[in-house]
């Protein structure tokens, strides 16, 4: 039997990520990038998401975690430092979860859900108004679909403009991200998401 | 020694590994699946899926007996279904060593009920090894063989959803080549006639008394904080664990990896110097019963028993441990709009459900992507209980005077449905049975079963084992194809005998190509009547008052222009 005395408290300085979306808008590969990069980074990480059912177009999170020693895979309530919303009102689901301190990252594209295109509910109006009534202030967006389709033709660089605009509040190098972009995204889908993402670095500049 | 980032799936593979395993099989499970998945990139490992749990189980088992270090996985309602050989196989033993994962799934994310295996451990007299990160899953099954092998008995590992899909650091290490051991006949040990099996179970209680007194040295616990002034401690296991270290890990903390049987002398030490301990683990007290059964010389406290149902959290560890209430804040946010999950684009199972729920059946359901049909727009499965269970509730249900159709998959029908339907048809039951066939394993991401083509594995023809058993009422349909399907849907209502109908087309994981071209709109046809809605599909949404569908998510199924009233979809 293994006996510890002690473990030294205080010094993790543990930060917590947190992505949202909807099942299959790539949320998976999006923080498997990120984490890729903390691993490297000599971090201790965790990285937590539900697999299976949700995945056939529900409601889907996956949390990162990272310090110098991480237990809980999941975020502790208002424990959330960065926020990434892969889809506009997704990001209301988890608002137990952000503090005042919490820098969010929103994709304001509308991805409507059945229950509002069969006219049961009403879509919320406007995300970043209702996050700014709860006292989140620090609230980036853009409709990145919208660039994303502009800039390159096609919707699917929309992640990476937000991991772009993510970018500018964590210390990676450029170069980091790069590695985290190369390990995990088919190589010839790559320069054309390393400036998506310089797109979205762009938007958050000096914020 | 290699630094890697594994989930406790793939960690549990790289463990199997490691400890020089040679034969494993799984039938796929949320959250389990990725353990086969992730054996599949070691050569040295044979996996393979079996059919279903016991029969993985089985095929493991066999390999263990014969000399191999074998390994089965499973999710937790898997192991119901492999409850049989599990139990007589703690009584036979092991020659290779033996371990059985269940995945078992706090929360409920992807199952059909919460039950905690632990207590199977308990009922089987089976040891019981619970880690708490990727680095453990690998340490413990390493750890696991070992102790199958020292004591000669199987061992059930149990992870949870967590810990199956949490991506941590580990430290790797190289395979140990275990040579096969030598088969010796031993009948009186593994040929389980009731004369045999008593004296068995005498080994059995003998083997369990000694495993508990090992477990008092055993590295599968550790204590920490032994010698703090806090007059509180803590008895964990699993991701509570990690839960506990959040705001507890200036604590005494007994976290214990092999949770059953438990290690009385070095919990008695542990509690020596306390008040008091409070026991946190997630689901059931399971560890707070048997606790309770030793004689510690101090108060115990458990979780409040809410807290059973549900997975653990920081703040309910933090308010078990500290006897609060949860505290809850109040937003100023509209109610948001619901995001079931739904079937995907050109899903072979949605003309189906969009017409059982059109002609208002009674519906027996099954597992699969198909347990999607309660959900809305269809609201139209009645029952799901357990893998097989549609087609034999469908033979109950007419007994009853009720008539429902039974509706499974492919892979659910080779599982266990092909017994309920040999049941029917020799009992003369009445029935009508659809059998969604998409030649894949669809919900757990799409392995394969014997309805799969592949070149490792033989194809088997479900048309034709329904003949085969002697059912003459048997059909072949198109899944797109809505009129020929509506056909049988209407006379499932005058059916007087067991009819079997078998709708084809591909899961769209393993499509080729698409099912057609994207379908358009033409407004000025459309009357708005909505009813192309009512087929579910992600692809089609009404936005500005208008419907309308995405041509990027549409694959051409066509199944909604079928639908249309006034033909107002087309090409």
């Amino acid at each position: 039997m293994y006996v510890l005395k002690y473990v030294q408290r205080g010094l993790y300085m543990n930060k917590n990520i947190m992505l949202a979306g909807v099942g299959g808008q790539g949320i998976i590969t999006a923080s498997k990038i990120i984490s890729t990069i903390l691993f490297l980074k000599d971090f201790d990480v965790k990285k937590s998401e539900i697999h299976g059912l949700s995945q056939r177009g529900g409601s889907v999170t996956s949390q990162i975690r990272y310090g110098k020693k991480i237990y809980s895979p999941v975020v502790p309530l208002k424990g959330v430092d960065f926020m990434i919303s892969l889809e506009s009102m997704e990001v209301l689901r988890y608002l137990e979860n952000f503090s005042k301190n919490t820098v969010f990252i929103l994709n304001d594209f509308k991805f409507l859900p059945i229950t509002v295109t069969a006219g049961n509910f009403e879509y919320p109006k406007n995300t970043k108004d209702i996050l700014t009534k709860n006292g989140f202030k620090r609230v980036f967006s853009i409709d990145a679909h919208d660039l994303s389709l502009n800039k390159f033709g096609n919707i699917k660089f929309a992640n990476s403009i937000l991991l772009g605009m993510f970018s500018n509040f964590i210390e990676i190098d450029i170069m980091d991200w790069k590695i985290g972009f190369e390990k995990n995204i088919k190589s010839k889908f790559i320069e054309k998401n390393l400036l998506a993402f310089e797109e979205g670095r762009k938007i958050t500049e000096g914020k | 020694m290699a630094k890697m980032f594994l989930t406790g799936n793939e960690a549990v593979a790289r463990g199997a590994y490691e400890a020089g395993v040679s034969v494993s099989s799984a039938y796929p499970g949320t959250p389990s699946t990725e353990i086969i998945e992730s054996i599949g990139q070691y050569n040295e490992i044979y996996s393979e899926w079996g059919t279903n749990e016991k029969v993985a189980y089985e095929v493991a088992y066999g390999a263990c007996i014969a000399g191999k270090r074998s390994l089965a996985c499973m999710k937790q309602v898997g192991l119901n279904v492999a409850a049989d050989p599990f139990f007589t196989s703690v009584y036979t033993g092991v020659n290779g060593g033996f371990v059985v994962v269940t995945a078992d799934e706090p929360g409920v994310f992807s199952s059909q009920n919460e039950q905690d295996n632990r207590n199977y451990g308990k009922a089987a007299k089976c040891p019981v090894i619970e880690p708490s990160d990727s680095q453990e899953c690998i340490d413990f099954i390493k750890l696991s063989y070992e102790l199958s092998e020292k004591f000669d008995v199987p061992v059930l590992f149990r992870i949870t959803t967590r810990i199956c899909h949490t991506h941590g650091i580990v430290n790797t290490s190289d395979r140990l080549e275990i040579p096969k051991k030598e088969y010796v006949k031993d009948s009186p040990k593994r040929a389980m006639i009731p004369v045999f099996a008593l004296k068995r179970h005498e080994a059995v209680e003998k083997r369990l008394s000694d495993i508990k007194e090992w477990s008092d040295s055993c590295d599968f616990n550790t204590v920490i904080n032994k010698n703090s002034n806090i007059k509180t401690g803590i008895i964990t296991s699993g991701n509570a664990f990690n839960y506990v270290m959040e705001n507890f890990d200036n604590y005494p903390i007994f976290k214990l990896g092999m949770v059953y049987p438990l290690p009385e002398k070095s919990l008695i030490d542990f509690c020596e110097n306390l008040d008091e301990i409070i026991i946190i683990e997630e689901n059931d007290d399971f560890l707070y019963e048997n606790i309770k059964l030793i004689n510690l010389n101090c108060n115990i406290r458990k979780k409040p028993s809410e807290f059973i149902i549900d997975e653990l959290s920081i703040e309910k560890v933090k308010a078990s441990i500290n006897s609060k209430k949860l505290e809850k804040t109040e937003f100023n946010c509209p109610k948001l709009p619901p995001r079931p999950p739904q079937l995907c684009p050109a899903c072979p199972h949605r003309a189906l459900f969009f017409l059982l729920s059109k002609h208002k059946l009674k519906v027996t359901g099954d597992i699969g992507c198909y347990g999607l049909g309660v959900l809305p727009p269809f609201h139209s499965m009645d029952t799901i209980i357990c893998m097989g269970a549609s087609i034999t509730m469908s033979h109950g249900f007419a007994l009853a005077g009720e008539k429902a159709v039974g509706v499974i998959g492919d892979s659910t029908f080779f599982h266990t449905g092909i017994n309920g339907i040999i049941n029917t048809f020799y009992n003369k039951g009445v029935s009508t049975v659809f059998i969604l066939d998409n030649s894949i394993t669809a919900m757990t991401g799409g392995q394969i079963n014997p309805s799969s083509n592949t070149l490792s594995t033989s194809n088997v023809d479900i048309e034709k084992i329904i003949k085969a058993i002697g059912i003459d009422d048997v059909k072949v349909i198109d899944a797109f194809n809505v009129k020929e399907i509506e056909i049988e849907v209407r006379a499932s209502k005058e059916n007087t005998g067991l009819k079997v109908v078998i709708l084809r087309q591909p899961c769209i994981m393993i499509r080729k190509e698409k099912a057609g071209n994207p379908r358009k709109v033409d407004q000025s046809k459309c009357i708005k009547c909505k009813l192309c809605l009512k087929v579910g599909c992600p692809a089609i949404t009404m936005q500005n008052g208008e419907i309308r569908i995405m041509e990027d998510f549409c694959l051409g199924c066509n199944v909604c222009a079928q639908v249309c009233p006034k033909g107002a979809i087309h090409e």
